[in-house]
C-alpha cells in the first residue's frame, strides 16, 4: 500500500501533471463562480482537448476541474445568494444571511475548511476502499453487472430531482438512444438507417456536449441579467471564530460521512449530499430557528457533504468501472477513448494512473485550500464577464472541441441537435440527467443482461442463481416495495385532508 | 448593451476565424510530378481511436517511414467511426495522389463491406504494403484443466457445448477464429461477445466464461503475472513470446485466422507513388527501434508488397464472407 501511495505521488509530482493539477483546480474555480456553469459543462468542452494529453494528465486536470467547481461555487452562493452550480444551492440560503449579517469571510472560511476535511475523508476511503473493492469486483460478472445497472436505473428516477415522471421520460429516452447503432451482441445494425455514422450509436461526449454544454448557453441566454447585488465588496476576516468552529465541527463530521456515502450511490452526486446534509444539520440542530437565518451549521455540512461526494464519486469509477453520475460518466469516456477500459483491473492494469489520479487528488485538495481564499476578492470580478461575450466562444469552441472526437463533421450536428433538444428540455422541466445516465448505464444493461443469458443454460434463472445478482434484485424490490408503499400513505395522506377540509369548508 | 452586442459580434468572427484557420490543413503543391513524390506532407486516416492497436502500429512504422520520404512528415488523422468505415470511405473517395492514406487491419475491407452499408468493396483501393501480421489465440485460466488444444477438443467432443469463450465481438476476427476452429476441429464452442479484450480478460479470471480468444497482446500482462495461459495459437504467425505455442495446423487442426495490418490508398495509385511508399515502409521494418515496438504489442512485423497484401485482402474476404453466412449475419 505504501509503495502504491508512493508511486501515485511520483507520477503526479511530473511537473506536466503538477500543472495540471494547478490548471484544474484554478480553473474549476473560476468556472464554479460563473453561474450556470457547471462541473458537467466544463469538462465536456474541454474533453476533446484532452484527447491529445496522457490518459493520465488528462483524467487529474479533470478531477481537479470538478473538484475546483465544488469550492468556486460556494462563492456566490454566500456573496449574491446565485449558487455557482447546482451543489451550492442550500449554502446560498444560510450562506447569503450570514453575508448579510457581516459574516461572510467566516461563512466562506468554514466552507473551505470544511471543503478540505470532506474531500480529505472521502479520499482516504478511496484510498483504501477502491482497491479492496477492485479485488472483489474481478469476481462480479454479467448478471451482477446487469442487476448494478438496473438499480442504478431505479435510484436514478428515485432520488432524481424535479417531477419524477419527468425523469422517468427522459430516462427513457436515454434508454432508446443507448440501443442505437450495432447489436453488442448479435452484430445486426439498429435504427441505423442508411448511416454508417450511426453504427457506432451516439458517441457520449457529442450527446453531453450538446445537452450541457450547447443547451445550458442556449438557456442561460434567455434569462434576464440577474437583479442580485454583491452584499459587500469587502469579504474581512476569513478565519472563523472559535465559537463558529466548535459550532461547525460536528456538521462537518456528519457532511464528511454523508457525502462519502452519497458518492457511491448512483445517480446521486453534489446536490443530493447537500440537501442532505442541510436536512440532517437542521434535524440535529439546537437551535434549527436559526435556519434560514444565517447558523453556519447550515453552510459548514452540506459545503463538507459536496466535496466528499464528488471525491468518493471517483471509487466506482476507478473499482468497478461503472460511472454512477455524469460529471463521472465524461471522465469515464476520457478513459475509453484512451484506449483503457475502466474496471476491477485498471488498479493492476494501469497502477500509475490509478495512484497517480488518487495522490493528485490529495494534492488538488491542498492547493484549493491555500488558494481558493485569498482570491475571492479576484473571483468576484469574474462575475463582470458578460454573458453574451462568453456564449459564442462556449459555443466555438464546444463544436472545434466535438469536431477533434473523429475529425468529421458528423459529431457536430449530433452536438447541435442535442444542444437544441436540451434548450427545450430546460424550458419544459425535463431534466437532462438522467437522459445521459440511462444512455450510459442502458448500454451496460443491455450488453450484461444478454450476456448473462448466454451464461447460463436456463434463461433469466441465471440472476437468481447467483449470490451477488440475488442481492442485488432484493435490494431493487425493497426499493420499488417502499416507495410504492410511501406514495401510496402520501396519497391516503393527501386525499384525507383534503376530504377533512371539505368537511371544514361544508 | 449595445457594446455588449458588438463584443459578442467581435468574439463570434474571431472564433469563427479560430475554425477556419484549423481546418487549412496541408495539401500537396501544384505543379509536382510523381518524380518527386512526396514535396508535401502526407495524410494518414486512421480509421480508429488515438491510443489502440492500429494507430500505435502505424504510429510506430511511420517514426521509421519519414526520413526516407524527402523529409516530408506524415501526418496521423484519427477517423474514427463506423467500424472504420468511415476513414476508409474518405480514402476511398480520396483524390489517388498518394497524399491521402489509410493505416487499416483488415475489418474496413475484409469484414465491412459484406453488409452491403459501405460506399466501396474490398477492390477499390490501391494496397500499398502489408506492415505486420498477428495471430488470434485463445487464452485459459493457467489453472484450467486442458493444457493442449486436443486436449480441449477430446474433452468438447465428450461434453459438447460446455466451453463458453469470450470474444471482442460477433464478426470480429477472434469470433470468426473461433469459429473456424470449430467447423475444423468438429466441436461446438460458444461464444459471449464483450466490448473490448481488457473485458474478456476479466470475464476470463472471474470464472465467467472459460476462455478468450483475441490478439496476443490483451493477454500480455495476465499471463506474465500467472493467471492465464494461451492454450492455442488460432493464427500461423509467432512472436517470441508465445512460440512455444503450436498453431492449430501444426495441431493438425486445419484453419487458421490471421490480422494482417498494412497501408492502402485509393484506387489508381500509380507504380511510383506506391513502389515509394512500400520501399519506406520496408527500410522502416529493419529499424531496430520499430521491430522491438510491433513485437512488444505481440505482432509479427511481416513486410509484404502490395501485390502480396491484395492477394491477403482477397483472401480473407472471401474467407470472411463463408464465416459470417455461417454465423447468420449475411444472406
Amino acid at each position: 500500500m505504501n509503495d502504491s501511495i508512493l508511486l501515485g505521488f511520483s507520477v503526479a509530482l511530473d511537473p506536466m501533471n503538477l500543472l495540471a493539477v494547478l490548471a484544474g483546480c484554478l480553473l474549476g474555480v473560476v468556472v464554479g463562480v460563473l453561474p450556470g456553469l457547471g462541473p458537467i459543462t466544463t469538462i465536456s468542452i474541454l474533453l476533446p482537448f484532452t484527447y491529445a494529453m496522457e490518459p493520465t494528465t488528462a483524467i487529474i486536470l479533470l478531477a481537479g476541474i470538478y473538484a475546483g467547481v465544488m469550492y468556486g461555487g460556494t462563492v456566490t452562493s454566500v456573496l449574491l445568494k446565485l449558487p455557482g452550480e447546482a451543489a451550492s444551492v442550500v449554502t446560498a440560503i444560510d450562506g447569503y444571511e450570514m453575508a448579510r449579517k457581516g459574516r461572510a469571510g467566516p461563512a466562506l472560511g468554514i466552507s473551505a475548511i470544511g471543503s478540505f476535511i470532506g474531500a480529505t475523508v472521502a479520499l482516504i476511503a478511496l484510498t483504501f476502499f477502491a482497491p479492496a473493492l477492485a479485488e472483489l469486483a474481478v469476481k462480479l460478472g454479467p448478471p451482477e453487472y446487469a442487476m448494478l445497472a438496473l438499480l442504478g436505473l431505479l435510484l436514478i428516477a428515485y432520488l432524481g430531482a424535479g417531477a419524477f415522471a419527468k425523469a422517468v421520460v427522459a430516462a427513457a429516452i436515454g434508454l432508446f438512444l443507448a440501443t442505437v447503432g450495432l447489436d453488442p451482441i448479435s452484430g445486426d445494425a439498429r435504427f441505423v438507417g442508411d448511416s454508417l455514422q450511426l453504427l457506432d450509436g451516439m458517441d457520449v461526449v457529442a450527446v453531453v456536449l450538446g445537452l450541457f454544454g450547447i443547451g445550458e448557453v442556449l438557456f442561460s441566454l434567455r434569462e434576464r441579467d440577474s437583479e442580485a447585488e454583491l452584499v459587500s465588496k469587502k469579504v474581512g476576516r476569513v478565519w472563523p471564530t472559535k465559537k463558529d468552529l466548535s459550532d461547525s465541527a460536528a456538521p462537518i463530521a456528519r457532511g464528511s460521512v454523508i457525502g462519502t456515502l452519497v458518492g457511491l450511490v448512483p445517480g446521486g452526486g453534489g446536490l443530493l449530499s447537500s440537501l442532505l446534509s442541510y436536512g440532517a444539520e437542521r434535524r440535529f440542530a439546537k437551535n434549527p430557528e436559526e435556519f434560514g437565518k444565517g447558523a453556519i451549521q447550515g453552510v459548514a455540512g452540506p459545503e463538507t457533504a459536496n466535496n466528499a461526494s464528488s471525491t468518493s464519486s471517483f471509487i466506482p469509477l476507478l473499482s468497478l468501472g461503472i460511472p454512477f453520475n455524469v460529471t463521472i460518466s465524461l471522465l469515464f469516456s476520457v478513459l475509453l477513448i484512451n484506449g483503457i477500459t475502466p474496471g476491477p483491473r485498471l488498479v493492476t492494469e494501469n497502477p500509475d494512473l490509478f495512484w497517480g489520479v488518487i495522490a493528485s487528488m490529495y494534492l488538488g485538495n491542498v492547493v484549493l485550500l491555500i488558494l481558493s481564499l485569498p482570491l475571492v476578492g479576484l473571483l468576484i470580478q469574474i462575475l463582470r464577464v458578460d454573458m453574451a461575450v462568453l456564449s459564442p466562444f462556449i459555443i466555438v469552441l464546444s463544436l472545434v472541441g466535438v469536431y477533434t472526437i473523429d475529425n468529421n463533421t458528423w459529431n457536430m450536428w449530433v452536438a447541435l441537435f442535442f444542444g437544441v433538444v436540451g434548450y427545450f428540455m430546460r424550458i419544459w422541466g425535463f431534466p437532462p440527467g438522467p437522459l445521459v445516465l440511462a444512455f450510459i448505464l442502458g448500454g451496460l444493461l443491455e450488453t450484461s443482461l444478454r450476456q448473462s443469458l448466454l451464461l447460463g443454460d436456463e434463461g433469466f434463472l441465471v440472476f437468481l442463481q447467483r449470490p451477488g445478482s440475488l442481492a442485488l434484485i432484493a435490494v431493487s424490490v425493497l426499493l420499488i416495495g417502499a416507495s410504492t408503499f410511501s406514495a401510496v400513505r402520501k396519497r391516503r395522506a393527501q386525499t384525507g385532508a383534503a376530504e377533512e377540509s371539505i368537511h371544514v369548508g361544508s | 448593451m449595445i457594446a455588449s452586442r458588438a463584443l459578442a459580434a467581435i468574439t463570434l468572427a474571431a472564433a469563427g476565424l479560430l475554425v477556419t484557420s484549423c481546418s487549412v490543413g496541408a495539401g500537396p503543391q501544384s505543379g509536382g510530378t510523381e518524380a518527386d513524390y512526396p514535396n508535401a506532407s502526407i495524410e494518414a486516416v486512421v480509421p480508429y481511436d488515438a491510443g489502440g492497436a492500429t494507430d500505435q502500429l502505424a504510429r510506430t512504422v511511420i517514426s521509421g517511414m519519414e526520413p526516407e520520404l524527402n523529409g516530408q512528415s506524415v501526418v496521423v488523422l484519427n477517423e474514427s467511426g463506423g467500424a472504420g468505415t468511415s476513414g476508409m470511405t474518405s480514402v476511398v473517395n480520396s483524390e489517388p495522389n498518394g497524399y491521402k492514406l489509410a493505416f487499416i487491419a483488415g475489418g474496413p475491407l475484409t469484414v465491412q463491406p459484406h453488409y452491403g452499408k459501405t460506399s466501396y468493396s474490398y477492390d477499390d483501393v490501391t494496397p500499398i504494403a502489408r506492415i505486420a501480421t498477428s495471430p488470434i489465440v485463445l487464452a485459459v485460466r493457467a489453472d484450467a484443466p486442458w493444457n493442449t488444444i486436443q486436449e480441449l477438443v477430446a474433452d468438447l467432443k465428450k461434453n459438447p457445448g460446455s466451453f463458453r469463450y469470450a470474444s471482442t465481438g460477433v464478426g470480429n476476427p477472434a469470433s470468426i477464429a473461433m469459429e473456424k476452429f470449430d467447423s475444423a476441429a468438429g466441436v461446438d464452442t460458444k461464444q459471449v461477445p464483450f466490448k473490448s479484450s481488457s473485458e474478456t480478460v476479466t470475464a476470463l479470471l472471474g470464472k465467467n466464461v472459460d476462455g478468450a480468444a483475441g490478439l496476443p497482446q490483451g493477454f500480455t500482462a495476465s499471463v506474465k503475472s500467472g493467471d492465464l495461459k494461451i492454450l492455442a495459437n488460432l493464427g500461423s504467425v509467432k512472436d517470441p513470446s508465445y512460440e512455444k505455442v503450436p498453431t492449430l495446423k501444426e495441431s493438425g487442426i486445419d484453419a487458421s485466422t490471421d490480422l494482417t495490418s498494412g497501408i492502402v490508398g485509393p484506387k489508381g495509385l500509380s507504380n511510383e507513388v506506391v513502389t515509394a511508399l512500400a520501399d519506406a515502409v520496408q527500410a522502416s521494418l529493419k529499424d531496430t527501434k520499430v521491430l522491438e515496438r510491433i513485437s512488444s504489442s505481440g505482432a509479427v512485423p511481416d513486410f509484404g508488397t502490395g501485390e502480396e497484401y491484395a492477394a491477403d485482402i482477397k483472401s480473407d474476404f472471401d474467407e470472411n464472407g463463408i464465416v459470417l453466412k455461417e454465423l447468420g449475419l449475411i444472406p
